[in-house]
């Protein structure tokens, strides 16, 4: 799965959808009306992702989130709750998150497999362990790959200071690529994916960076880096933990990064983890 | 006086429709005869819109129940103003 | 025809029952439960229909939902890995593949209610996220596979069964746990009202009389092993997903883009559309739905369309818990050697003039279509080979 092109979007929470309505403009002329904060986050990063090139019109999209709408969801329990009123048709229909992924298929006429996927800490990572299997030995040949969340409105701290939305175009054909997702593999525990990090170098000391997870702790941080001798990509100190900081930190690594390979590393609270492999040539 | 008549209810009308719709528009470019839904009205309002708006307009004290009946009372801003306060 | 995933075991909770054989006792004497819910919290004075479980209590729906909600999953989960005879050591490599619309939305919004009642402001809540369903069910069976949520409205737990045919086709894992659930929300009821969905005059898919949808809730979980070829058993043998971006709530009514899903998937399973046997159409009973699909149909099949039926009239719309729910009580009918029959359906709409299976017809081996679509222009097609 080769990656041709990357978007980073993160803000801190806007006051209303209005202001990326406006953002939005800056990369499309199609204009959107009925769409909220979370549908608007997602077609942000995935017009950005593909500014200046036109997606196959089989192209999948796979929207990964961890909690998908938010804002309309409470809006409709006001409604239903407080004004004791039938909820607004476009509020109940946009608190279904895969009108997000439908609005960017419809927006980009990418008309192939459209999912919105999720796995308690480990979303993107899911999204993009799904697209593999779409890629190979699956019929898709290009797709959009994004991670959208959004700050729950009205929300106050210990809740993140930015929402964002992270997006790659992925395709079959390498010629032209960027990048490259070279595995994503699922381990049951720590010791499974200790035991996979011994079998063999993953990756070449020198140009191999390591990257963990918001949720691996430091001094299990410093474990990996050291079973593995690689350098630390560190992401998660630039905003602090958020929902689609995973997608943050990879995006990162393919828009910054000298060419390297990244081992990243991530594990959900019940203990399992995913590695991922990508190489930035 | 009838809805029709009254120019402020018919602009509150407009605007209750651009943000119930979401519409990019102002208040002063809706037409009050011209047709508001289907493609080519000078709207484009869709059948959810019209729901949308039905919901909207329940502020006024008025329900409207059935699909038909909400197709023709929100035929134009006029004939909406006049369902509103029909005298 | 390839070979995937196969049935290993299953369980289900629905309007019609809990034990499957009742379930199935009451698909072929079409004896539905429906139950009428007041419209009250909107102010309104008219109720509407809904399927409830069989094990709820119309009067009791609002009482602790967290509780009941982990109640029938964990249930249902654990008759279905008990039917799949797995053992500890198959429990902990177990993949799991959740499907639902509303994910914990019968129980947040009670959590909200709740918080409103005792602090009279807007509560600013957080739902627990999406993926904490499967991690529930995880950590309560002591499984420690990797877990995908799929959140596509109506074809949620199409889509969990699809990928799950597709990673054990793979060789990537070997089984998986698939869910498809969805309960009674608040939202949703509401919500079907608002759009004005909810059918008043019985449920009639397909009928020319059809006046919209009735919901109902479900839990269904399948255990999916790598085919083992023999002469019995259902089995997942292909699917496909793909948009419709005509609109956000409606298909377009050629219904192009469910024949193309149509094709992808017999494509997909390697099946030509002669062989089919039957289709378990998703004949929600809203005009959009049945035009579209009925258009789609006509045009994969032509003049050769095979039988084709509606489950929702029996258990009614389960919404994102569909997939896995009609799988399981359409197979387990044809295992008994009947196709189970569209309740409700009297006579043709004369655009389309298209009339589904109306009472039970022995039926039993062959390869079979199962259509799902939802809002966001999702479309997903299942093609299934029971062999008896």
């Amino acid at each position: 799965m080769f990656i041709h092109a990357v978007s980073r979007f993160v803000t801190p929470p806007v006051a209303h959808p209005r202001v990326l309505k406006e953002i939005l403009k800056g990369y499309t002329d199609t204009p959107f009306r009925r769409v909220n904060t979370f549908i608007l986050l997602a077609l942000i990063g995935a017009h950005r992702c593909v500014q200046g090139r036109t997606p196959s019109g089989n192209a999948s999209v796979y929207l990964t989130t961890e909690n998908g709408n938010l804002g309309d969801t409470n809006n409709v329990l006001d409604q239903l709750y407080r004004q004791r009123s039938l909820p607004m048709p476009f509020s109940f229909i946009n608190t279904m998150s895969n009108t997000a992924p439908f609005y960017v298929a419809q927006s980009l006429n990418v008309l192939g497999r459209n999912l919105s996927i999720s796995g308690r800490g480990l979303s993107f990572e899911r999204g993009l362990e799904l697209a593999r299997l779409d890629f190979d030995p699956g019929p898709v040949e290009e797709a959009l790959i994004g991670a959208v969340d959004e700050v729950p409105p009205g929300s106050e701290a210990p809740h993140p200071a930015v929402e964002g939305s992270f997006w790659i175009y992925v395709r079959k054909v390498r010629n032209g690529a960027l990048g490259e997702v070279a595995d994503v593999r699922s381990f049951p525990d720590r010791e499974a994916l200790a035991a996979w990090c011994a079998e063999r170098p993953i990756l070449p000391r020198g140009r191999g960076m390591l990257a963990c997870g918001a949720a691996v702790p430091d001094e299990e941080k410093t474990d990996w880096q050291r079973r593995t001798g690689l350098a630390l990509f560190d992401y998660v100190a630039d905003y602090g933990p958020f929902d689609t900081v995973t997608a943050y930190g990879v995006t990162k690594f393919l828009e910054t990064s000298p060419p390297a390979s990244l081992l990243h590393i991530n594990r959900n609270g019940q203990g399992r983890y995913v590695a991922l492999v990508l190489h930035r040539y | 006086m009838k809805g029709s008549l009254d120019n402020a209810l018919k602009t509150d009308l407009k605007r209750l429709i651009i943000d119930a719709c979401d519409l990019d528009a102002e208040a002063v470019d809706i037409d009050d005869d011209g047709p508001l839904f289907g493609r080519g009205s000078q709207l484009g309002l869709d059948s959810i819109d019209a729901l949308q708006i039905s919901i909207a307009v329940q502020k006024y004290g008025v329900k409207i129940t059935d699909s038909k009946q909400m197709r023709r009372v929100m035929a134009s801003i006029n004939t909406f103003a006049d369902f509103i306060r029909p005298e | 025809m390839r070979n995937a995933a196969m049935i290993k075991g299953r369980a289900i909770a629905c309007a019609l029952g809990e034990d499957l054989d009742a379930v199935v006792r009451g698909a072929r004497e079409m004896r539905p439960r429906i139950a009428e819910l007041p419209l009250s919290l909107a102010g309104l004075e008219e109720v509407r229909p809904y399927y409830l479980l069989s094990r709820r209590d119309p009067g009791s729906l609002s009482a602790a939902p967290e509780t009941f909600f982990y109640e029938v999953l964990f249930d249902t989960v654990a008759r279905a890995l008990a039917d799949a005879s797995l053992r500890a050591a198959d429990l902990r490599d177990l993949a799991i593949f959740f499907g639902s619309t509303a994910i914990d939305i019968p129980v947040y919004e009670h959590a909200y209610e709740e918080t409103l009642r005792e602090t009279s402001r807007p509560a600013a809540m957080v739902s627990s996220g999406y993926g904490r369903i499967a991690d529930e069910v995880a950590g309560r069976f002591g499984i420690r596979g990797p877990a995908y949520t799929f959140t596509t409205a109506c074809t949620s737990s199409a889509n969990a069964l699809l990928y799950a045919a597709a990673m054990i086709a793979a060789g990537r894992i070997p089984r998986a746990l698939v869910i498809g659930y969805d309960l009674f929300s608040h939202l949703g009821f509401y919500g079907f009202e608002a759009l004005r969905l909810i059918a008043t005059d019985g449920y009639r898919p397909f009928d020319r009389r059809r006046s919209g949808i009735i919901m109902g809730e479900g839990c269904g979980a399948v255990v999916l092993e790598a085919d083992d070829g023999g002469d019995a058993g259902a089995v997942l043998c292909g699917g496909a997903n793909r948009v419709d971006a005509y609109n956000v709530t409606t298909h377009a009514l050629e219904g192009g883009a469910i024949a193309q899903v149509m094709r992808d998937a017999l494509a997909d399973a390697g099946v030509d559309a002669g062989a089919v046997t039957a289709i378990k159409a998703h004949g929600t009973g809203s005009e959009n739905n049945d035009r579209m699909e009925g258009n789609g149909m006509v045009r994969v099949f032509g003049d050769a369309l095979p039988p084709f039926t509606v489950l929702k009239p029996l258990i009614g719309h389960t919404v994102g818990a569909s997939g896995v729910v009609e799988l399981i009580l359409f197979t387990a009918c044809l295992q008994r050697g009947f196709c189970p029959p569209t309740l409700g359906f009297e006579e043709a709409d004369e655009a389309l003039m298209l009339r589904p299976v109306t009472e039970p017809r022995p039926l039993s081996r062959g390869i079979f279509l199962l259509n799902y679509f939802g809002f966001g222009g999702n479309c997903t097609a299942l093609v299934v080979a029971v062999r008896g």
